[in-house]
């Protein structure tokens, strides 16, 4: 195995998913319009009832940064239930590509969907709210860590696919939507009740959310908390989706032969 | 040499908690060049032998190996040496025929990328459907699609589930003959098939698989032999070779 090898059959996934993308107006749309939709919808929200530019901003970072854990997790989850629903991942696992090499090229996608909803909502968001990022190194590091968030959930989500397949599709889409309550993106963690605060804690996704918050004032970051739980995530995700494919391979559930 | 060699697999199912023997004890050896038929009623376990050999499949018991390489633990190098024809998985939805070969000749690292899909597109006689959308293609094309994409590898083992299964006389003939093809080209292919007619018309070799279990294997006159049966036609020496079987596990 040569790197080149390594990489072209990464890009393969890359390759399908945004020929996919934008061969579809309605996949489209999951990274443009919906995604504006969204911005434009909890922003003016927040302008009505309170029309502080630093909330707004806080709110308009937050929502881009969710965008970053969505888009992410999507890019590499969509590849896998494409060829789900496509009934053809036999064709796909019987090539020499390898489980790393499929989770790189949805990390690609992800990073390629992350680009073009990052430049939509600074275009949005400085058209309709004049809205700038007040401490932009800071703004990227927590950008950076909310993507690595998404490339955890997106393996954990194919974790629970792999042996769980169609079952396992409602548990993947509902996953996200309940991170947002734990992640405290449009409010400060103190706000929740005790147990759930205590949970938050663990989630790399509300320290990246403090550290958005810092940017406008709100909050105040735990780095180390942020770095440390981000790799235990990034690898345990990994170790599950290894785990998971194994079992499914040994149970005949990887290309449903039992 | 030989292409293939099954030894003693192994693998069980647990299908609500009743452990279902898939394969059983199941061995075989294919020589490089030849082209063996697997045969067998449905839920023999051809399906779940195929995936073994693919690498798709962790086996309980036993091992594969591909021109010399294990089937699991070398799958990556092995996935280079075979390729897989099945009318039971489908086409990936929302791209064209040309764009699903290029994305196949990526995941195969092909070099010459738009060379190999001329080459299989007339080779599968299917240049007309080259912008077609994959997955509007009617299942004649479909199939051909299939064999164009397993031989956009050139695969030294070519592993064929029912190719001609559903498929119109015409087309049936057209892959029949491809597969003559690629036998003269030096291919070594494994084909599961329910007419017998096709097997003893394209297979040197032809093993019987029967609840998991490898219960003859050889040229036609050799099966006929075993089965006692000289003057009878596969048909019969399968129904009768199966037959024993099923009898042997009501007892």
């Amino acid at each position: 195995m040569t790197m080149n090898e390594s990489l072209e059959r990464a890009y393969s996934q890359f390759y399908k998913n945004t020929h996919m993308m934008f061969n579809s107006f309605f996949r489209l749309m999951d990274t443009t319009i919906w995604p504006m939709t969204l911005l434009l919808a909890f922003a003016f929200l927040a302008q009505s009832l309170n029309n502080d530019p630093a909330i707004i901003t806080m709110v308009i970072l937050g929502m881009m940064g969710w965008q970053i854990v969505q888009q992410t997790q999507m890019g590499i989850a969509v590849g896998y239930m494409d060829e789900f629903w496509s009934n053809s991942l036999t064709h796909l696992f019987v090539t020499p590509i390898r489980l790393g090499e499929f989770i790189l090229g949805g990390i690609m996608t992800g990073l390629f969907k992350c680009a073009i909803v990052t430049i939509l909502f600074f275009i949005t968001a400085q058209f309709f709210f004049s809205a700038s990022v007040p401490d932009l190194s800071g703004f990227i590091i927590a950008l950076f860590f909310l993507f690595i968030f998404g490339i955890s959930l997106g393996m954990i989500n194919m974790a629970l696919m792999f042996p769980l397949r169609e079952n396992a599709i409602f548990v993947v889409w509902t996953i996200p939507d309940v991170l947002v309550v734990f992640s405290g993106i449009y409010y400060p963690l103190e706000i929740l009740p005790q147990p759930l605060y205590t949970l938050a804690q663990f989630l790399p996704s509300s320290h990246a959310f403090n550290l958005i918050k810092e940017t406008t004032g709100f909050a105040k970051a735990d780095m180390t908390a942020l770095i440390v739980l981000s790799a235990v995530w990034l690898i345990g995700a990994w170790l599950l989706l290894i785990f998971s494919f194994r079992f499914a391979k040994k149970t005949g559930k990887l290309v449903r032969v039992a | 040499m030989q292409a293939l060699v099954v030894k003693n697999a192994v693998k069980k199912f647990i299908d609500k908690k009743n452990k279902v023997v898939a394969l059983d004890d199941v061995s075989l050896e294919i020589k490089q060049g030849e082209i063996v038929g697997l045969l067998g009623p449905n839920g023999a376990g051809k399906t779940t032998l195929i995936s073994a050999i693919c690498g798709l499949l962790e086996l309980d018991e036993g091992t594969v190996s591909v021109f010399g390489k294990n089937a699991l633990t070398q799958k990556e190098e092995v996935s280079k040496d075979i390729n897989l024809i099945t009318g039971f998985a489908g086409v990936l939805q929302g791209l064209t025929v040309e764009k699903l070969l290029y994305y196949y000749t990526l995941l195969y690292n092909i070099p010459e990328k738009e060379k190999a899909i001329q080459r299989v597109l007339k080779e599968t006689r299917l240049e007309e459907k080259r912008t077609q959308q994959a997955q509007g293609l009617s299942s004649g094309y479909k199939q051909r699609f299939y064999i164009a994409k397993a031989l956009l590898s050139n695969p030294k083992l070519l592993l064929m589930d029912e190719p001609t299964v559903g498929l119109d006389v015409k087309t049936a003939i057209q892959i029949r003959e491809l597969i003559k093809q690629l036998k003269k080209n030096g291919t070594t292919i494994l084909l599961t098939t329910h007419y017998m007619q096709e097997a003893e018309q394209l297979c040197d070799r032809i093993a019987l698989i029967n609840n998991g279990k490898i219960v003859a294997y050889g040229t036609t006159q050799e099966l006929k032999k075993i089965a006692g049966k000289p003057k009878a036609s596969l048909e019969e020496v399968f129904l009768f070779l199966t037959k024993e079987e099923l009898k042997d596990d009501d007892e």
